[in-house]
């Protein structure tokens, strides 16, 4: 599902870090570790495609296609603080459902839909701008999911929440992964999400990882 | 005193009788610089939208062109544009010269530097997970752009309001390049430096007067804008 | 391209000039205020007279150009000290509603009618001034107002009530503004336009257009200075202006202005002493 080679990459001449090959197969979620600063959202941001590596590359291969990324509507990246378009609630998901491509009629029955499922069909006429952090959150996780994307890459989701707020959100993502959506989120602090995790990686020292295989050396391990 | 009062009672009779010369001026201020801004701000908002997202060499010095160009006075670019439309001049041909449609030139190049520079600012300021959120949610490069002047709409108003307002206001250039001819290119501003030269002051505080309530709406819809800004940007 | 360079060169001059004349403070009894037409100014005469006034009297003079109905109204409203304009029903007016005394007639000089080379209306040589701007106005060319109530303004409307011609006419350009700007505006358009000699004389050189009727009596131009009544208004320089207006009618002031010269040509007639309503009767001739 997710296949990596020889991926490299730093700012200005530093290696920040580099990836010999990686294979994720989607099906366990996953819990992305490292200190402040070991790259773990420019990790997130190069699987995305938001920032090209400076080597190597990446390969989603999702529903029987080989895709580089971006792969809009696939792979949906959500920021450490998701971005609420300027406009109401509801017009957050209708713009989403707009641009992937639904009928004006069915965009709105699938944004209201939704609107529903992240707990926030009081909200429809609100300013999205208005929303608490953890009603962003949920929003910007109906509006991913509205696209129905194979992978979610959350960075940090967890980190600004209370355990209230932390407690919807993983409602939601439960749901999300009986659905079969694969998700990889970073963490700094244990939560009822980072539980939920049946892997974990770790950046450290601009190498990855695998926890469970608890092997020093990332590259055939993480087959 | 008694002069002042009796002229700016004058001047109400003859812009509440809709006098049809004074109108007339006014219409002739309001298309002009209306068809200045429809053509100006499109160029406008391509340049700026470049000179927020794309990151070239040079990029800086045309920031700081468009910032200096504002500074330009509106005779100056009166003299340039009358020099090139002379019958002497490289565009003589044209036969622009004392037209609205130079009067129009003449308020486009005063109105582009002000609208990039304000929609540059106005369009650097949007978030990049703007951008990025859109892509990621399947939007086409075009759609997102349109997102982008979603977000940043009301700097893009304010920019749009503020060039009209220059525009509109401005009086060298008209002079120069439109010639104040009655019945074509008389518009509020030439009308006003002229006619006071008549000694007849009743149409200019008209004409003023006119000025004033388009400032006043005008920087009403900028405070509007700018506080709406602010809200957002808090947030 | 040259002539632009040199004109841009000229108006740089007037302005070190104009910076020289505002540059020393001055005592306020010394400053006399003259509202003057722009042709007097535009051709030179000012500018050689004055200075030869301020050298013999303890007076320094600011001239302010304007059109002659802002002129006189400066007048009217106390701004300047005295006035010299050239058009005399305003005149008249303006001395029987008691904004000015003591009406002197200083000098004339005359119109004339330019117009492009090609002269479209046909009106080259025409001794009958009203017939010639008839026949601009019938023509498809395009005739250039000054409509800005100044002097030449109210002559050219004169000259067209003499002609039978309504000024709505196709061709007619109104401005509002001066003379320098309207023989440009003139040449630009290569239309027809009434002009002052002076300035004609002046900006000839930067025009491509022609002099083409001139000598009708009716093109006529008296100049008058009139003061500003000073019972009107507690600050004027009433002293000033007087000496100002007694010396531009002494015999000094008149030979000078007899020999004032303008590219070779004489452009201004000393007047003083001659009936000024003699003039007038022949500008009122135009209307008839």
């Amino acid at each position: 599902m997710l296949d990596i080679e020889a991926l490299d990459h730093g700012f200005a001449g530093n290696t920040l870090w580099t990836i010999d090959r990686l294979h994720w197969s989607g099906r366990e979620m996953v819990h992305l570790q490292g200190d402040n600063g070991s790259g773990k959202t420019t990790l997130l941001r190069v699987l995305a495609g938001l920032e090209p590596p400076r080597l190597g590359r990446v390969r989603w291969t999702l529903d029987g296609q080989s895709l580089v990324p971006p792969c809009p509507g696939w792979v949906v990246y959500l920021h450490q603080h998701p971005y609420m378009f300027d406009t109401g609630v509801l017009d957050n998901l209708l713009l989403a459902a707009r641009w992937h491509g639904l009928e004006r009629a069915h965009a709105r029955e699938r944004a209201l839909g939704m609107l529903n499922w992240c707990g926030l069909g009081e909200r429809a006429r609100q300013p999205a701008r208005s929303l608490s952090g953890g009603e962003r959150l949920r929003l910007a996780l109906a509006r991913a999911w509205l696209l129905e994307p194979r992978v979610l890459l959350l960075d940090e989701p967890t980190a600004t929440l209370d355990a209230r707020a932390i407690a919807d959100v993983d409602a939601l993502i439960d749901d999300l992964a009986l659905a079969g959506c694969a998700i990889l989120m970073s963490a700094h602090h244990p939560s009822p999400l980072t539980a939920r995790c049946q892997r974990r990686w770790h950046l450290r020292d601009g190498v990855l990882f695998d926890d469970v295989a608890q092997r020093r050396e990332s590259n055939p391990a993480l087959r | 005193m008694h002069e002042l009062l009796e002229t700016t009672g004058d001047a109400l009779v003859l812009l509440l009788s809709f006098d049809p010369d004074l109108w007339e001026i006014i219409g002739v201020s309001f298309s002009v610089s209306l068809a200045a801004m429809l053509f100006a701000i499109p160029p406008a908002l391509l340049i700026a939208l470049v000179l927020a997202r794309v990151v070239f060499p040079g990029r800086w010095l045309l920031i700081s062109l468009a910032n200096t160009l504002m500074a330009v006075p509106t005779v100056v670019v009166g003299l340039l544009l009358f020099m090139l439309l002379s019958r002497s001049g490289p565009l003589g041909e044209w036969q622009l010269l004392f037209t609205q449609p130079a009067m129009i030139i003449g308020q486009w190049l005063l109105a582009m530097p002000l609208l990039v520079a304000m929609l540059h600012s106005a369009l650097q300021g949007i978030d990049q997970r703007a951008w990025e959120t859109a892509r990621l949610h399947g939007a086409g490069k075009m759609a997102a752009l349109w997102r982008l002047l979603g977000e940043a709409r009301f700097g893009v108003m304010a920019a749009v309001v503020a060039s009209f307002g220059r525009v509109i206001a401005e009086v060298g250039c008209a002079i120069m390049v439109g010639g104040n001819i009655e019945h074509f290119t008389r518009n509020i501003t030439t009308a006003i430096a002229l006619e006071t030269l008549k000694g007849e002051y009743a149409q200019g505080i008209a004409l003023g007067l006119v000025m004033l309530l388009l400032a006043l709406i005008l920087n009403l819809l900028l405070g509007m804008l700018r506080g709406r800004g602010r809200q957002i940007f808090s947030s | 391209m040259i002539m632009k360079v040199r004109s841009l060169t000229r108006t740089a001059g007037a302005l070190a000039v104009s910076a020289l004349l505002a540059g020393p403070v001055v005592a306020a009894d010394e400053i006399v205020r003259l509202a003057t037409t722009t042709s007097t100014y535009n051709s030179g005469l000012l500018d050689y007279l004055l200075p030869k006034f301020e050298a013999e009297h303890p007076y320094q003079i600011q001239v302010i150009p304007v059109g002659t109905g802002k002129a006189l109204r400066m007048g009217q409203d106390g701004d300047v000290d005295l006035v010299m304009t050239h058009a005399p029903d305003a005149e008249r007016a303006f001395v029987e509603a008691g904004y000015g005394v003591n009406p002197l007639s200083v000098m004339y000089n005359d119109f004339v009618i330019v117009g492009p080379e090609s002269d479209l209306a046909d009106v080259a040589g025409s001794e009958d001034v009203a017939e010639a701007m008839a026949d601009i106005a019938n023509s498809d060319a395009l005739f250039i107002s000054r409509g800005d109530d100044s002097g030449t303004h109210k002559k050219e409307l004169k000259l067209w009530e003499a002609a039978g011609v309504a000024v709505d006419f196709e061709g007619y350009r109104s401005v509002g503004q001066g003379m320098g700007k309207v023989l440009q505006m003139t040449n630009e358009l290569q239309g027809y336009t009434l002009t002052d000699r002076g300035t004609w004389l002046a900006m000839q050189d930067k025009l491509d257009l022609a002099l083409l009727v001139e000598g009708d009596e009716r093109l006529f131009n008296p100049y008058q200075v009139i003061l500003v009544n000073p019972e009107r208004y507690d600050d004027l320089n009433a002293e000033g202006a007087r000496a100002l207006a007694q010396w531009l009618v002494s015999d000094e002031g008149q030979a000078l202005i007899d020999d004032f010269r303008l590219n070779g040509q004489v452009l201004f007639h000393a007047s003083a002493g001659e009936e000024v309503s003699a003039a007038q009767a022949v500008s009122e001739a135009a209307a008839q």
